[in-house]
């Protein structure tokens, strides 16, 4: 586990205030999303559920800085990243921010090395020693088969796992997750719900996912869900009306 | 930063697409490079094929018919130049060498031609072994004409190769006893004699009162023939055009075989201008065509663009993924172009040898350089649309788009 812990930066705090996300369409202005308060605490992890187009990953994108919204704050650690330009926004997610998406987007053409080093090269020429032998590592410690060998050919639970550790070569304290176990069989999905316990509780980074998989859900220990853009419960009260029911 | 990998990625995918663009370019590119290091080619191989030929006086007629029967050696008739002038001409004292040339027999197919021996020397700049001709019944063979060091034959008459060989064979014996050294010319299949041997298989006066025996100058004026063409070296450039005003007559023609070509070469030149015009017309179009598909296929890759950006990749970076891609396709076009245009101008340059005799250098210059550099350039200019508006594209709605 030693390769995947975060040196550099420890994890922030998530506060979001009184966000609020809409996009134009032919009728007018549409809201996509308004949250007034939600935090995670460093090292958290939280699951985000609900149904299709309730806003879970427009949420997920405002989080990770990669839209503006009309207003409200994003805050990591009191920094409002909403404040940032452009560039420095790439910066800071490139460093802070691991993403890990539904359909894993590696390049396929490429090795799981070359995928996992996919990030350097948004900076530097070639990737130093020190970073390609973390790579290394990391697709080990995901053991992952054959560091060399053709992306596409891996199962797709490998091919998730090459992309946490693609999310993790520059060690973020964040990461984000948008339907991780969504196209993976149970046992694979069930072993990147351990990567993930694991990335929050023992490496102490801050995770949140977006998931319609019961068995993340049932294991995050934070859950929030959302309907038509709008936080409609969390955990303690979910439990509740499941026990109801 | 470094977009390659995923420029990789991206041809990888995508590598039948990509080459067919490679293709398009360089087929485009070699289009242009073909045209102007063949018409170069042509120009400057001509050119040396007529690189001896200072002046040339002849019958009052087309200049061109001219340098292409005494130059060129192509098959054709031209008048004959007045022999009245063709004795002052062969006199001229201000001539290094006054070479009258004289047609109308084969050997295997090849000219023969008669001349004087020191212009059969002039033409070679030595021999390659043997000696000149300094007798009626010897001859000297070309570089590569058919006949071998020794070897005796009899003149056939005419210059139709189709002729079946002996059909028409003139009684007299030539034997060759000197080769000259190759000259990338249509002379290098020639077998050159002495006029005076032409002059006689033809039943005309030879050129010196009889029993005069020596072959070469000082000719008799009161024994020459007409003759399609007499070659001058003058002494000196101003000689030259001396010369020329001088033998300007009603009964003669003189001019510099190399302002011939220059008129030939302004129209050879129009041409390639028309032609370089449509290439480059070609070039843009597949450009555009290109970038057409390229777009279309960026389409395809928005997401993966968006992806990128999330991961955390700069803009910059994106714009250079996109601008990577096509920069691939033209400099590999461009170069692949370059090679296949040399590539046609030499078949097409050897094939004109082979028919001709003259050499061509179909040769890579700073023209060809310049149009791969302009192909190159456009296209890297042209990749900077769709680069910019991948650039420009919003990460979200591309995320989100389905």
């Amino acid at each position: 586990m030693n390769q995947a812990k975060p040196g550099k930066a420890r994890a922030p705090a998530l506060r979001i205030e009184n966000l609020e996300v809409g996009y134009a369409n032919g009728a007018g202005a549409v809201t996509a999303l308004e949250v007034e308060q939600l935090g995670v605490p460093p090292g958290g992890l939280l699951a985000v559920t609900g149904p299709s187009g309730s806003g879970k990953s427009t949420l997920l994108y405002a989080i990770g800085g990669l839209l503006r919204p009309r207003r409200g704050k994003v805050l990591w650690d009191e920094h409002d990243i909403l404040s940032y330009g452009e560039s420095a926004r790439d910066r800071w997610r490139r460093h802070t921010v691991g993403f890990a998406f539904q359909d894993f987007h590696l390049l396929p053409e490429l090795t799981p090395l070359q995928n996992v080093l996919l990030p350097a090269s948004f900076e530097h020429f070639a990737a130093t020693p020190a970073v390609r032998s973390r790579a290394v590592s990391l697709l080990e410690h995901f053991s992952v088969p054959q560091a060399r060998r053709s992306t596409a050919s891996l199962s797709r639970g490998e091919q998730q796992r090459v992309a946490i550790a693609r999310a993790l070569l520059f060690d973020p304290p964040v990461i984000l997750a948008d339907e991780p176990t969504a196209s993976l069989d149970a046992k694979a999905g069930g072993i990147v719900i351990d990567i993930l316990l694991q990335l929050s509780q023992a490496d102490h980074r801050t995770v949140i996912a977006i998931s319609h998989d019961q068995e993340l859900l049932k294991r995050s220990p934070d859950v929030v869900a959302l309907d038509h853009g709008r936080l409609t419960a969390r955990q303690p009260q979910m439990a509740a009306q499941a026990a109801a029911s | 930063m470094n977009p390659f990998l995923v420029v990789r990625a991206t041809i990888a995918r995508h590598r039948g697409t990509y080459l067919l663009f490679i293709l398009l370019v360089a087929i485009a590119t070699a289009i242009g490079v073909g045209i102007t290091t063949q018409e170069a080619a042509l120009r400057i191989g001509s050119a040396r094929a007529a690189d001896k030929f200072d002046l040339v006086v002849a019958a009052p007629g087309s200049e061109t018919d001219v340098v292409l029967a005494a130059i060129y050696l192509r098959p054709g008739t031209v008048p004959l130049l007045d022999p009245s002038m063709v004795g002052k001409v062969l006199n001229e004292p201000r001539a290094k060498i006054s070479a009258p040339l004289g047609f109308g027999d084969n050997i295997h197919g090849s000219p023969i031609v008669g001349t004087v021996p020191a212009f059969a020397d002039y033409l070679s700049g030595g021999l390659q072994e043997g000696r000149v001709f300094a007798r009626e019944d010897e001859a000297v063979a070309g570089a590569a004409a058919p006949v071998a060091m020794g070897e005796s034959f009899h003149p056939n008459h005419g210059r139709n190769p189709f002729l079946a060989p002996g059909a028409e064979q003139h009684a007299e014996t030539l034997t060759v006893v000197g080769r000259m050294k190759p000259t990338g010319t249509p002379w290098d299949n020639s077998v050159i004699v002495p006029i005076e041997s032409v002059w006689r298989v033809h039943g005309l006066p030879v050129g010196h009162a009889d029993g005069d025996t020596h072959i070469g100058p000082p000719f008799d004026p009161a024994h020459v023939p007409g003759v399609p063409a007499i070659v001058i070296k003058p002494d000196t450039i101003n000689a030259a055009y001396g010369l020329r005003n001088l033998y300007r007559t009603p009964l003669s023609m003189a001019f510099f075989p190399a302002e011939a070509l220059i008129r030939l070469y302004e129209v050879l030149g129009d041409i390639r201008e028309l032609m370089s015009w449509l290439a480059l017309a070609t070039q843009g179009l597949v450009v555009i065509a290109m970038l057409a598909g390229v777009m279309a296929i960026l389409t395809l890759h928005r997401r993966q663009f968006a992806v990128l950006r999330a991961l955390g990749a700069p803009r910059l970076y994106i714009f250079l993924c996109v601008w990577a891609q096509i920069a691939v396709i033209a400099v590999a076009g461009a170069l692949l172009g370059l090679l296949l245009g040399a590539g046609a101008a030499m078949l097409i340059s050897h094939m004109i040898t082979r028919a001709t005799g003259i050499v061509l250098p179909a040769e890579i210059g700073p023209d060809e350089w310049s149009l791969v550099a302009g192909m190159i350039g456009f296209g890297l200019i042209v990749a900077t649309v769709p680069a910019f508006i991948s650039y420009r594209r919003s990460v979200i709605q591309s995320l989100t788009a389905q």
